[in-house]
């Protein structure tokens, strides 16, 4: 027979089988395998393999010695080896040192961070059955996702689906109505709330200190407050049971009495909020709407064990079938991914800052792998002093396993001791981080986390030392010792190739930072805004009389006051319900709308273009302004003096003004119609005030509030800020970005550097001869530089069209965006190009400057 | 002397050895169990309960000559000890004391 075992197999078994019983299995296990062999070759093959596993148990298994690499004194001589060479070679030592630690630093800040965006809103105790309903209507650019949805909505949920255990409907603190102010006897506190349907803290499980989730929102005028509330108003939350409270915000006032208290909501969650009020109580002075009218959001609590796809699909046209002149859609989102994915294309998420984490996890890795390269860079260059210990020790009778291992514990040793002063550094700058971040880390800090980054750590000092490893220890030791060893062409290449790695990665980082930072930058200057935030504070009021709006305007330092105001960003309320002579059946367009009062389009320098603004000179309230998005889609030539029916109301459109942006700007231009509301009803007032003089504008408006309102805080804000807030995620990530690009280019000089110093090192030799016939001082620094700006070049020429992608694409997904410019892919490339020649000229000018006297005389 | 019972494999796997005496090797042995049983065997469990009863001193072995069968490898044979007997006696006698006792019924 010529069939011999599987050789694999007997290998392996050779391996793991202890010696005294190796002969035996084997000759057994050949003898079954040449039996079965003639029967069936190919099952005897597989019988053999399975034998060969079976026998690997304990019985059989050699004492294996995997710690015979690592044994005591081994151990203690590679650590001292280590030493000695990081004690000779301090300024490689250094600059791996520096560069791991960096590289980590950055690693472990953004593992913080997304470690704790990941956990945002997952902390209550029933997540993975609450779901948010969203409205899906029907935009000027295709489907657009919203918030609002009907009144009647949430109830229809719970009584036609047996699928919904829980359904509430909820006007968010973030409403005029919910920014009150809360007396108690002589106590005045501002707060925030929310007005929620009954079954709110079923479907949100926060937990309950006093009531009970299906008793507290069952009165309308019972009130849940918060712990903290609870303890400031009333010292304990037992104590602040059934007692009352006096609730005053621009849409709802009166007195309310504690029904139930809420733990504190942790820092980690999105929706904070100080008291939850009676929906129904919200419903005495602002009718619902029927199924054509959004406004409050709608959560749900599934059933266990429903799926969420059946469930979406299910209830896609649930307003269809409750009203057919609806052709707007649902959709469903888990209540804690809306905080990563808040962006929807048709109904469905997409993305949001799911895609921020997914680029910082991106960079920290791009950063480790620079350190890494670093560290690979440097080791192997060294490569020719090392080789001869490698050969002195292979001929002395070292294991091949043994070198490699003692590499390893040298680049190990280095990832360690980064990683500590890491963490050192990582805890030094937490505070800072905080502060850009806006985050309170660390909260979510466990052992997983920590024993992940110690892996991340080890995992780099790994990668980092396993090509240097095998690389020295698989020279041949008489080659070496021959002194034959040359750099072979395939090792410069590597080594350059990861040079050039590092350097485009350095280049697209730069090139997205100023592109980031610029987009950022024109976001924030509003110029494209259509209308002046600049100088605009506004407050909230309550029925401000004519008495204190003259007085407001009596202030020197104040030019204008206008009745209402708009809040950048926010999702407001708007209607469908809109109709105007010659509407065609199916135009669904959704339009935003804006309560106004007199003055505030001037307040604001809107553009007027056609028409007036609203004036009290024309007596009749029923006016309504719409914007030049809102004319076109309605088709209208010649809109001023047109009626529009807008909820059953008849008005009257007075002007035109030209497009705003009142929402992110990611969006594009709305239609929105601007509904003239009288001054009492202003729930803010708007003043623009003559910049320089904030300060004492300011002091004389609380002056004139305080007359108005006694006992009551003047709290105003300035519009711009509004806007800082809403581009909060966007301007974090342009510092973060900054700070991590300037890492990432320093950790690549830091190698650049070490690896321009171990050249001239290694040339000296050449340098001297060159200059001992005739070179001059310049050609030598040119030919020393030669190199590295070819692979500068390259780099450049690489990252270039590679940045210039991805920054087309971030900035395609803002509807109003800057447009590229040619600097902005100049600069980097002969920023990158300076900085390499200011790094490698340090050590060329002073390797040019030697005396070749001296380098000529040694050997 | 040995004071355990046998495991039931552990018995057949020496009742082999003691029967082929002297020329009980692996696979010898897990042909006569595979005929005896009528089941085919897994040669590593019979490795392994040779390699404890060695440890126990039930049986000894011994290594037979190179020959050009199995790759040149040789046989390991295997043969009861004194003790291996002895061991075997006492789980015959217990056996058959136990099995006396069972009353004289018919069972039908």
């Amino acid at each position: 027979m010529g069939t011999q075992p599987p050789k694999r197999a007997l290998k392996f078994l050779r391996w793991f089988c202890r010696p005294d019983y190796l002969e035996e299995i084997e000759g057994n296990l050949i003898e079954i395998f040449e039996q079965e062999c003639e029967v069936d070759p190919k099952r005897a093959n597989w019988a053999f393999f399975w034998q060969v596993l079976w026998h690997f148990r304990p019985d059989f298994i050699r004492p294996m010695k995997p710690f015979s690499l690592l044994r005591g004194d081994l151990l203690r001589h590679h650590l001292l080896i280590s030493y000695r060479g990081f004690l000779r070679n301090k300024s490689t030592f250094l600059i791996n040192l520096v560069g791991l630690t960096t590289g980590l630093t950055c690693v472990f800040l953004i593992a913080l961070w997304v470690n704790d965006e990941l956990h945002v809103d997952k902390f209550l105790p029933n997540d993975q059955q609450l779901f948010q309903v969203l409205q899906t209507v029907q935009g000027p650019n295709g489907m657009e996702t919203i918030e609002a949805t009907p009144g009647p909505l949430a109830t229809a949920l719970q009584v036609d689906l047996p699928e919904v255990r829980f359904a509430t409907k909820v006007i968010p603190a973030t409403f005029n109505a919910g920014q009150g102010v809360i007396a108690v006897e002589e106590k005045h506190l501002k707060a925030s709330g929310k007005y929620a349907s009954r079954d709110y803290f079923h479907v949100f499980s926060y937990p309950l200190l006093q009531g009970d989730p299906s008793q507290v929102l069952s009165q309308k005028n019972g009130v849940v407050i918060s712990q903290s509330l609870a303890i400031r108003l009333f010292e304990s939350p037992a104590n602040a049971m059934g007692r009352q409270i006096d609730w005053h915000s621009p849409g709802v006032s009166g007195p309310c009495v504690v029904s139930g208290v809420f733990a504190s909501i942790p820092v980690n969650a999105t929706d904070h909020f100080d008291l939850v009020l009676s929906y129904d109580w919200y419903l005495d002075n602002t009718p619902e709407g029927g199924w054509g009218d959004s406004s409050p959001r709608t959560y749900v609590l599934l059933k266990a064990g429903t799926r969420p796809d059946q469930f979406r699909s299910k209830i896609r046209d649930f307003l269809t079938t409750k009203d057919n002149h609806i052709s707007s859609l649902l959709a469903l989102q888990r209540y804690s991914e809306r905080y990563l994915y808040d962006r929807f294309e048709n109904g469905i998420a997409v993305g949001g800052r799911i895609d921020y984490i997914r680029l910082f996890v991106l960079i920290g890795c791009f950063i480790l792998a620079i350190a890494c390269i670093n560290f690979m860079n440097l080791s192997t260059a060294k490569a020719g002093v090392k080789v001869k210990e490698v050969g002195i020790k292979k001929v002395v009778g070292a294991a091949r396993s043994q070198l490699i291992m003692q590499y390893l514990t040298e680049s190990l040793l280095v990832a360690i001791t980064s990683f500590l002063l890491a963490s050192g550094l990582v805890a030094a700058l937490i505070p800072k981080f905080n502060e850009i971040t806006g985050k309170e880390l660390p909260i979510n800090i466990n052992q997983v986390l920590v024993l992940g980054l110690l892996g991340v750590a080890l995992i780099t000092g790994l990668v980092a030392g396993a090509y240097p490893a095998l690389f020295l220890s698989g020279h041949q030791a008489i080659k070496v010792l021959k002194g034959k060893l040359g750099i072979s062409n395939r090792e410069l290449w590597i080594r350059k190739g990861l040079i050039l790695f590092q350097f485009s990665v350095s280049l697209v980082l730069i090139v997205s930072v100023i592109v980031v930072s610029r987009q950022i930058d024109f976001i924030q200057s509003g110029k494209q805004l259509g209308y002046d935030r600049e100088h605009v504070i506004y407050f909230s009021v309550d029925q401000p009389g004519d008495a204190m709006i003259r007085a407001l305007e009596n202030i020197p330092e104040v030019l204008s006051v206008g009745g209402g105001s708009l809040t950048a960003g926010k999702q407001l309320g708007g209607t469908n319900d809109v109709k105007w002579a010659g509407k065609p059946e199916d135009n669904q367009t959704f339009f935003s709308a804006f309560w106004l009062s007199y003055q505030l389009i001037e307040t604001l320098n809107m553009k007027i273009k056609e028409g007036r603004s609203f004036s009290e000179s024309f007596g009749s309230p029923d006016q309504v302004i719409l914007n030049e998005k809102a004319v076109a889609q309605m088709g209208l030539e010649d809109p001023v003096g047109k009626k529009l029916e807008i909820g059953g109301e008849e008005r009257e459109v007075v002007g035109v003004v030209s497009d705003f942006y009142f929402e992110s700007f990611y969006e594009d231009m709305k239609p929105c119609i601007l509904l003239l509301a009288p001054m009492k009803y202003a729930p803010r007032i708007s003043v623009r005030i003559r910049s320089g003089a904030e300060k004492t504008a300011i002091a004389k408006m609380r002056e004139v509030y305080q007359t108005y309102y006694p006992g009551l805080e003047f709290n105003f804000k300035f519009m711009d800020e509004d806007f800082q807030r809403l581009y909060a995620a966007e301007n974090r990530v342009s510092v973060l970005s900054r700070y991590f690009a300037g890492m990432a280019i320093i950790i690549s000089c830091l190698g650049l550097f070490g690896l321009a110093m171990f050249m001239a090192d290694r040339r000296r030799k050449e340098i001297g001869i060159r200059k001992v016939l005739g070179s001059g001082v310049m050609q030598i620094i040119a030919m020393l530089t030669g190199d590295f700006t070819k692979i500068v070049l390259v780099a450049i020429l690489a990252a270039t069209p590679l940045s210039y992608w991805i920054a087309g694409r971030w900035l395609n997904r803002f509807a109003l965006h800057i447009e590229l410019r040619w600097w902005y892919f100049l600069l980097p490339a002969v920023l990158a190009l300076f900085i390499a020649w200011l790094t490698v000229g340090v050590q060329t000018i002073r390797a040019a400057y030697v005396n070749p006297v001296n380098t000529l005389k040694e050997n | 002397m040995y004071s355990r019972t046998l495991g039931e494999f552990e018995e057949m796997v020496l009742l082999t050895v003691a029967a082929q005496h002297d020329q009980a090797y692996g696979v010898s042995i897990k042909e006569a169990l595979e005929e005896h049983l009528g089941k085919s065997m897994n040669i590593s469990a019979i490795h392994v309960t040779l390699k404890r009863m060695l440890e126990k001193g039930l049986v000894k072995s011994r290594f037979g000559g190179i020959t050009q069968e199995r790759g040149g490898r040789r046989k390991k044979f295997y043969v009861i000890t004194k003790a291996g007997k002895l061991a075997l006696d006492r789980q015959y006698e217990l056996r058959s004391e136990m099995y006396q006792k069972i009353p004289k019924i018919t069972f039908g």
